[in-house]
């Protein structure tokens, strides 16, 4: 086990490569009541093209990872849920384009609570009927997604940005896709993606982490997993283009939601190097859209945005892009000041002064990390996933420039990548009123 | 973990050190009775008041000054306890000494605090006229946004329908129909009135001295001339009348079920810790009777769960669900709800929520936020409960003290916001 210790946060992680394979990071957080364990595997909903070195490829219907995810909930002796109550945890589990993770939260029973995430994750129970029920319920959850103007909205970008990468295809599949899937087509993915070599466990708590370490290792030892050759991931080649610079939906809604986005062309980073690319664009995009700044301001006195204005830059290995938007009355206008925005600060460049106190401002808020379990084993977990280290991120963004935000603002926010999202109003709002 | 606290002039400041956390969060609550008159004027205060002070009179400015406090933020919502509207403020300074160039922050964070409270930006007698009229116009949008999330949006239908007599109805972001009404300046003035009539709790949480920062904010947070308004207790109808029900349509993929009951049952109640058992058994969690049976049994739904407002009074019951699957989600709702009655509890659902209960409890001590906001209730509710004593109060509880609990739960409003289709509906 590998203890480091980071002084200026005062906090501490324990690493260790379990024989099977799997990594498992410990970070004790004395005082707190909770503690919270991550269990995730490197597996989205992008990866539905792979094959394990050696073996032929497979390609599976859209949805199967986040379908997944909901089946191994359910254990012969029937649902984990019960089984956590019992040991007062509440249990809940995520699939985003890249990961799946399974995670709970306790203030009590922690070994017998790790165990269950352990065993139920690594023990999936398929049966053509529990299968054929999950259906109806995923179908609930698309059609609420349907019925929300911002998912919809984001979902459309992603349509534009992307003509054939699968990051363009919704991470619950579709109501016709779900329906195809079958117990061998889970087990196959199950069977390639659930690997230890595949998965990482983050604990965080009040724990002796010696002591938590030997149950993980114990709860391993005791199970038999066959050696597995490296995952081969197939993507189809993606256009350094956008798919479509316009899409517009019409909803019930009550005002017009715009977004617009824009596609990361360089897609060969790695590590420390993506990590910095994304903190750097953090940073740009806050100085340029943030409430310090003019464009902000002139949109605010213009009564174009509201407080559902918003931005953000999801960075992936593989695939990246950021977006602006939010509600609007005035679509057209939004789209043509923030274009203009963009343009000006180009043109003239950003205050250093602005960029700095940004860069500070992140620098202080990165330390809300560690107030919350939750959002710490979330955080460490991604950072992992992109082969980086969390607590390098201080430091990393000490070191950024406003000569690299402004090479940044170059390379990503050019119009010829630049797609907007429209969702409109279908219907009168005397409907509306609440 | 308990919060010392002092009072002058019916400013109650509460203080909670812990090393646990890297931030410091100061929570101010201004509490006044949730009226129709006042609705919107209250609501529209702390956003004209985050527009800018006297010395900083932008936005723009305003981020600036807590970006240069590293990362401070200052963020207001709007929310209710029963019949109180409540405006909160919250600002979050990170703690210094986890930072390598940072000076000391708190004392300016108070100081900024205090001015956006105290000090704004004014044109004479009267707040900016372009302020007012930007936050009038972001507030009706507000309103009407709410129309853009479906399940929430039926849930906000279901309550004012059901409360349509009562104060309670009114959105704590206030009403479109008021904004006509309001100028700079009758806002100034009705914003004087509030700061000095209205009930001020602050709450601070992390790694500081309790003498230190109580006198900060004493001498940071002078208001003259208080005469604190006492509040006015939540009017609570134990039972209802005949159900009603209410639908809307919308050109919507998925229907949205709420099931509104009364009950008589509030935070102060003695019954309050069996009624959170029930409502544990019933729908709060993921073991819960309308989980396993709407959604894993019945395969109807993704979410279908139930919520108990201790305030007013009230349980709702929430499902998406298909269109034509109204009669059967509503069948199943209603045998979960039977089988509680008749004492169909097994020993494992309830040591589950038992469990779960006082693992949401205990979670609380993770959570500035989450302190901060019990301890305000048990001022506001005049009934103080210290978790230890509740949670020895659920583990008490019998499925006889359940079955007594569902005879206080009487069915109140039927909504269904659900599909265009003009084909008749049976129960439209």
């Amino acid at each position: 086990m590998l203890k480091t210790t980071y002084d200026t946060f005062k906090e501490t992680t324990y690493f260790e490569v379990l024989p099977n394979g799997l990594t498992v990071y410990l970070v004790p957080k004395p005082g707190y009541a909770k503690t919270y364990g991550m269990f995730s595997t490197r597996y989205g909903s992008i990866d539905n093209h792979f094959n394990v070195e050696g073996h032929p490829e497979i390609k599976v219907v859209d949805g199967i990872a986040h379908f997944l995810e909901h089946k191994l909930f359910e254990e012969p002796e029937g649902d984990v849920f019960m089984k956590f109550a019992i040991q007062g945890a509440s249990a809940n589990a995520f699939t985003s384009h890249t990961r799946t993770s399974y995670l709970f939260s306790a203030t009590g029973e922690v070994d017998a609570n790790l165990n269950t995430l352990l065993d139920f994750v690594q023990r999936p129970y398929l049966t053509d009927e529990n299968v054929a029920k999950e259906k109806g319920i995923i179908e609930q959850e698309i059609r609420m997604y349907d019925d929300q103007a911002y998912w919809r909205a984001y979902r459309a970008l992603m349509e534009n940005l992307f003509h054939v990468h699968p990051a363009r295809i919704d991470i619950a599949g579709t109501i016709e896709s779900i329906y195809k899937i079958d117990v061998e087509s889970l087990m196959t993915c199950y069977k390639t993606f659930y690997h230890p070599t595949n998965m990482v466990l983050v604990v965080v708590g009040d724990f002796d982490p010696e002591r938590l370490m030997q149950l993980i290792r114990d709860n391993q030892a005791a199970k038999n997993f066959v050696a597995q050759a490296v995952i081969e991931r197939h993507f189809p080649e993606e256009p350094p283009t956008i798919a479509s610079p316009y899409s517009e939906i019409a909803m019930p809604i009550a005002k017009p939601l715009c977004m617009i986005g824009f596609k990361e062309r360089e897609l060969g980073l790695t590590g420390h190097d993506l990590v910095r690319r994304d903190l750097t664009t953090r940073i740009l995009m806050d100085t340029v859209f943030g409430k310090s700044s003019d464009l902000y301001q002139e949109l605010d006195d213009a009564g174009l945005i509201d407080p559902s204005f918003g931005f953000d830059y999801e960075s992936s290995l593989g695939f990246s892009f950021a977006y602006v938007g939010g509600e609007t009355e005035a679509p057209e206008q939004l789209i043509a000041r923030l274009k203009a925005g963009i343009a000006k600060a180009k043109r003239e460049g950003i205050s250093e002064a602005a960029f700095n106190r940004t860069r500070n401002r992140k620098i202080g808020e990165f330390l809300r990390v560690f107030n919350s379990p939750e959002h710490l084993s979330y955080e460490f977990t991604s950072y992992l996933f992109q082969e980086a280290d969390l607590f390098q991120v201080p430091t990393l963004m000490e070191g950024i420039s406003v000569a690299d935000g402004m090479q940044r603002l170059e390379e990503l926010f050019d119009e010829s990548v630049m797609t907007v999202s429209l969702v409109k109003p279908s219907e009168v709002k005397e409907a509306v009123a609440a | 973990m308990k919060f010392r606290t002092s009072e002058a002039d019916g400013l109650r400041i509460h203080v909670l050190p812990t090393a646990k956390f890297k931030t410091t969060t100061i929570v101010v609550d201004i509490l006044s009775p949730l009226r129709p008159e006042t609705v919107t004027l209250n609501a529209l205060i702390p956003a004209v008041l985050e527009r800018g002070t006297r010395k900083t009179p932008t936005v723009k400015g305003l981020q600036e000054r807590l970006d240069d406090l590293y990362g401070a933020s200052l963020d207001s919502m709007m929310f209710k306890i029963g019949e109180r509207q409540v405006a909160q403020f919250e600002l979050e300074v990170p703690n210094e000494k986890f930072l390598s160039h940072a000076p000391a922050l708190l004392e300016q964070g108070i100081k900024l605090l205090a001015e956006v409270l105290l000090d704004p930006a004014l044109d004479g007698e009267a707040f900016r006229a372009t302020a007012v009229e930007l936050e009038k116009e972001a507030l009706r949008k507000r309103v009407e946004g709410l129309f853009n999330n479906k399940g929430r949006y039926a849930a906000i239908r279901c309550v004012a329908s059901m409360c349509a007599d009562e104060d309670y109805r009114l959105f704590s972001y206030g009403r479109i129909e008021d904004l006509a009404g309001i100028d700079a300046a009758r806002l100034y003035s009705h914003y004087r009135q509030w700061l000095k009539t209205s009930s001020i709790d602050v709450f601070v949480v992390g790694d500081v001295d309790p003498d230190a920062v109580t006198a900060m904010l004493r001498s940071a947070l002078v208001i003259p001339g208080r005469q604190v308004a006492e509040l006015p207790p939540t009017v609570v109808k134990a039972t209802a009348g005949t159900p009603r029900e209410v639908v809307d349509r919308f050109d919507v993929n998925q229907g949205q079920l709420v099931m509104g009951f009364r009950t008589p049952v509030t935070f102060a109640s003695s019954d309050y810790p069996r009624f959170t058992v029930y409502n544990g058994v019933l729908g709060g969690y993921a073991h819960s009777k309308l989980f396993a049976n709407v959604r894993e049994k019945a395969s109807l739904a993704y979410s279908a769960f139930s919520r108990f407002d201790s305030h007013k009074g009230l349980l709702m019951i929430q499902a998406g669900i298909n269109i034509e699957n109204f009669e059967k989600a509503t069948a199943i709702i209603h045998e979960q709800l039977e089988a509680i009655a008749k004492g169909d509890v097994c020993e494992d659902e309830l040591l589950q929520t038992k469990a779960m209960i006082a693992n949401d409890y205990r979670e609380m001590a993770d959570s500035p936020g989450q302190l901060a906001h019990f301890a305000l209730v048990q001022g506001v509710e005049h009934t103080p409960r210290n978790v230890a004593e509740l949670l020895e109060a659920i583990e008490k509880v019998t499925v006889e003290d359940l079955q007594a609990m569902a005879r206080k739960v009487s069915l109140d409003t039927v909504y269904f916001l659900r599909d265009k289709e003009t084909v008749e509906a049976t129960h439209a």
